[in-house]
Formats: C-alpha cells, structure tokens, sequence
C-alpha cells in the first residue's frame, strides 16, 4: 500500500514540486505557491461541487427543521421526507462529502511533498534520497531563504498569518447562525480549526504554514465567488467596510431562507 | 446535547487530521549515533543527547555525559566520539561541541557553533575540526577551545573533515570540495561538484577521494583538486571512501559496494550488492571489508574478491554508520541508538543481546 502511495502520489507530487523549483529560478517560495495553486485548479470542479452542494444542503436547512418537527416521532417516515426534498431540490446528501474524499490523497500528497522536500537533518535528507528521481538531486538543497526566514524551519510570524487567514476562512464558509445554540457551534469551529492550523505551523516547517496561507487565500477567493462573505458580513459591516453587492446578496439570500 | 454532539465531531475529525498530517512529517528526532572503541571501552554519542562510555565486553555502563545525577540531556548526536588525549571531543544538534574528560565524563569545556553539528571530528596538531550543519568549518584550540578560525561554506559541511599534509580537506553541501591551510585556515583551493557534498574525503597518495550526490566518486589532485579521475555509481555516494591495500572501497545509495585499485583507477571485479542502501563507510580490518546497510545487514566480505565470508547478520533496524572493529569483534549501532556486538568472522551476536544504552537510567 505505502509502495502504491509512493510511487503513483507522493514521488510524482515531490519530483513536479521540484521541476518547478528548477524552472522558478530556485525559489521555492514561489515553487511552493505555484505548485499549490496549480494543484487547486486541477482539483476545482470537486471543490466548486463540494461548495455549491454544502451552499444546497445549507439552503434546505429551514425545510429539514420543519420536517423534523412534523415527523418527530416517526424516523423512517422522516428520512423517506428527507431523502424526498433532497430529490426534488436536486441535491445530492452525499455531495460535499465525495469531492472532499477524492481531494483528500492529493492534499495529503502535497503536503507530504512540501514537508519532504526540505530535509533539516541527515536522516531526513536520507529519507529523500528513496523518493526523489535522480535527475533533480543537482536541486538539492533547496533554497529555502523566504525573506530572510529558513522555509525549512517553523517560523512564529508564519503561524499568525495562518491562524489569521484560516479564521477568516472560517468565518466565510460558516452561515450566519438562526439560533443561539447555532451561534454557540460555529464560534467553536470558528476558534478550534485555526488554531489547529496554527499549531502545526508553528511545529513544523515554515513552507508548510506557506502552502497553508497559500490554500486559505485560494480558498476565501473561491469561497467568496460561490456563497459569499458568510459570518464575516456582519463583522466586515460593524467595521464600516463596504461590501460588494455579490457578497452582500449572498448573505441576505441567506438570511431570508 | 446537539452541541456536545458537534464539539465531539469536530474534535475526532481534527484528532484523524493532526494525526495523518503528523504521520507524514518525516521524524524530525532520530539521529544515527556513531560510534569509537579505544582499548576495552566504547564512546557512543545517542539520540537522547547522551554520551555513553560503555564496556566493550558486556556493553555495561561506565559513565553517562551529562551525569545521571543531573537528570538532563544535550542535544542528539550523529557525530562518533573522538578520543585525543584523555580528551573525548563530539559535536550535537543543540550546536554545542563538547570536550569530555574520558576517565571521569566530566566536561571540559564547550563550544558554540552557529549550526547543528552532524559531522565526527578530527584531532590533529594541537586543533581539533569540525564541520557546522549551516555552513562552514571550525578550527579550536583541542587544550581550550578557544576559536582559531572558522571558515564559512555556502552551506552545511555534515562530513568528516580530513586533514593531512598540513591542509584541511572537506565537502560541503553547497557543492564543492575545499582544502584549507590546516594552522591558518586560508583556502587554497575548491573544486565545483556536481551536487551536494555530505560525505567526507580522505586523501591518500596525493589524491582526494569524496563522493558526491550526483552519484559520482571523485578523486581530486590533493596539490591543486584538479579532476584526476571519477567513478559513476547509479544513486548518491555519501559513504565516504575506505582505502586500504591499494584499493579504494566506496558503498553507494544504489546499494552496491564498489573497488577500484587506486593507482588506476580501474574497476576491482563486480561491485557486490549489498541488498540495502549504503550510507556510511565500510570498515577494512586483517583483509576482511565491513558493510552496514540501511536495510539492516551488516555483511563480511574477503576485501580482495568482495564475496561475503559469512552469511549477514540481519538486525532489522536501519543502520546508517560505519562498523567499528576491535579486539575480533564488530561494533554497530542501528538508529534508535541499539548497540550490537558481533563475531568479526562469523557475525554471530557476542553479547546475549543488543544494548541500548539510552534506555537505561
């Protein structure tokens, strides 16, 4: 299984991110977000599919509730209601969950390249040499100078900035809340995964916390595009921020349902 | 209950995450510990940034560096101890280089490197050398440690310098090989590789051998480093060179252990395959050639034919250094800091069973 892995995710994804350090001047600053970007535009019709169906699935919110009071006590006759609206809307329940499957491998490849590639100690340059294909062993070792930082080694400052990013994040892909109990879920969520996020950068190569910045910023423009500002509209308004009507639409659209 | 419900989720969720993200970070902790036998003791640096003196003949403790008492650590050690006049020198990650009284293991002084230290040292004329992980090499005083000079690489020097002839020989991860002025420090000369350098060189006979990852072994004019001849393997060389009755012996990333005969350069016979990666230098003793593979073997071989005296002993750990021979019995040391006491002729185990000094208190 780890050989299958290697052979047809991880060695392919490693070798490309190095040929893209060889024809970016060496700077891998730039391989990385270029690699991350191009790897986001091969996997955007699964991500546009998973957002438009989480965006669907949030939108038949109020019609789930109403057929959950009706059919309390009845569950067979509830998920014969469910699966029903869930047809008539043209949605599929499992929508969002297949994409992000299939996305899955090739972000844990990318990830296990970013973090390989910069080997920080013998034993590490050792695991590299059984990954990488010969003609690049000329690359090594990489340049990793980011603006005077070592992209081989964690950086603080690289960590805020993806604690920051990653909330924002956050904040877009949630709703706005309709109850408190609601409000009291995504302001768990809200904290929790930026601080995750945050933690890894901070203990793990600082290329990685550029790729996560990368992916968050890539995400929050798509994010934006398909359902809007999300819970940051009402933040971004109390601040006196002028919202585009895109974003300001999406919101209410959402609001009113 | 909902919200519980939610909190739980998320939190398994974020668990799998971390934990798959965690799994695929390459270990960040293990070093491999070389070792040095002198007499009836063995010097072994550990990943627990621990220096051990052990008996050579039952692989009991003699003394711990820092003291147990102490309770703490320095940084993990890649770097085999050197002995020099009841001085036991090596270098850590913590980039601290240490000078160890070797009857008592209390320290004598230390040192502050810029980087990491990977590389073993070298004692001679009064100095002791050693490679920084960053970029460079230093030259201290071996009585004080006071700085004599340092000389900066464009990258980390994570091999064994050589020094001979009144010059400093070294490879540096920037791709070059440079021979210094061994008192002064001056460069006298730097050959431009084809890639990285991790490796050390060893010079014989007017010639600088050192491998190079661009799967080459170079053997350099030692005067003026010149390209007097190269050697293609099919994966890095790191090993660094083993010369010893007119034949340079030199294990490769492809697994194969090659013999050239060092006055022409012209291949010894097949290379033998080692069945495993081989990442550090093979060890020459009585006409018999020593090989640890990353695959877990440590093989014999008659140093004239290469053909393998005695069947591998197999350890099933990696083992990333080079094979110590003293007193008719192997030494290796496997990552994870496991000590094995083997039969120079037969490979069988001498000890009842590996040791691993770092787990002991």
């Amino acid at each position: 299984m780890t050989q299958l892995w290697n052979q047809f995710i991880f060695n392919p994804m490693l070798n490309s991110l190095l040929w893209l350090y060889s024809v970016l001047g060496h700077n891998f600053a730039l391989s990385i977000v270029v690699f991350t970007l191009l790897v986001r535009v091969v996997t955007l019709p699964f991500t546009l599919s998973q957002l438009r169906s989480a965006k669907a699935s949030q939108d038949m919110q109020p019609k789930l509730a109403e057929l959950q009071k009706k059919h309390k006590g009845d569950k067979s006759k509830l998920a014969e209601e469910q699966m029903k609206l869930y047809k008539e809307a043209g949605v599929n329940p499992l929508g969002c969950a297949v994409p992000m499957l299939i996305q899955f491998p090739i972000w844990i490849g990318l990830y296990q390249s970013i973090i390989n590639v910069l080997p920080d100690s013998p034993v590490q340059l050792l695991s590299l040499a059984r990954h990488i294909y010969l003609q690049f062993s000329h690359l090594l070792p990489l340049n990793a100078n980011f603006f005077g930082i070592s992209l081989a080694r964690p950086f603080p400052a690289m960590a805020i900035l993806v604690v920051a990013t990653q909330w924002v994040l956050q904040k877009m892909m949630t709703p706005l809340a309709t109850t408190p109990q609601q409000a009291s879920q995504n302001q768990s969520m809200e904290l929790t995964m930026p601080l995750v996020f945050g933690m890894i950068t901070l203990n793990l190569a600082s290329g990685l916390g550029l790729y996560f910045l990368t992916t968050n910023i890539a995400s929050m423009v798509q994010q934006y595009f398909v359902t809007g500002w999300g819970s940051l509209l009402p933040l971004m308004q109390k601040v006196g921020l002028r919202v585009s009507a895109a974003g300001a639409k999406e919101e209410s659209h959402g609001r009113k349902k | 209950m909902k919200a519980l419900k939610t909190k739980i989720a998320v939190v398994v969720t974020l668990s799998i995450v971390l934990s798959g993200l965690t799994a695929c970070a390459p270990a960040a902790s293990p070093t491999w510990s070389s070792l040095q036998v002198e007499g009836d003791t063995i010097y072994m640096g550990s990943q627990a940034g621990l220096v051990f003196a052990l008996d050579a003949a039952s692989g009991a403790e003699k003394w711990r560096f820092p003291p147990a008492a102490e309770k703490k650590a320095i940084g993990g050690i890649y770097a085999a101890p050197v002995l020099a006049g009841g001085t036991l020198y090596v270098g850590a990650i913590d980039k601290y280089f240490y000078a160890i009284d070797v009857n008592t293991g209390a320290l004598r002084w230390k040192f502050p490197a810029t980087g990491r230290i990977y590389a073993e040292a070298v004692v001679a004329g009064g100095m002791v050398y050693f490679g920084d992980g960053d970029h460079g090499l230093y030259a201290l005083d071996a009585a004080t440690g006071a700085k004599k000079w340092e000389f900066k690489t464009g990258q980390g020097v994570w091999g064994r310098p050589f020094v001979g002839n009144g010059a400093v020989y070294f490879g540096s991860l920037d791709h070059h090989v440079y021979c210094l002025d061994a008192v002064s420090g001056q460069e006298r000369w730097r050959h431009k590789t084809g890639a990285a350098v991790a490796g050390g060189p060893v010079a014989s006979g007017g010639l600088v051998y050192v491998g190079a990852f661009d799967n080459k072994l170079y053997c350099l004019n030692a005067a003026d480093g010149s390209v007097v001849r190269e050697f293609a393997a099919g994966h890095w060389v790191w090993a660094s060179p083993t010369i010893a009755e007119g034949v340079v012996y030199v294990g490769s990333l492809d697994k194969k252990l090659y013999a050239f005969d060092a006055a022409t350069g012209e291949p010894r016979g097949s290379p033998f395959d080692a069945k495993g990666m081989i990442r550090a230098a093979s060890t020459y003793a009585d006409g018999l050639l020593y090989v640890a593979t990353e695959a877990g073997s440590v093989w014999v071989l008659d140093a004239g034919t290469l053909q393998p005296k005695a069947p591998p002993f197999e350890a099933g750990k990696q083992l990333l250094t080079s094979p110590v021979v003293s007193g008719g019995t192997v030494y290796v040391s496997a990552l994870g800091d496991i000590l094995y006491a083997l039969n120079a002729q037969s490979l069988t185990q001498v000890w009842p069973s590996p040791v691993t000094p770092s787990k002991r208190k």
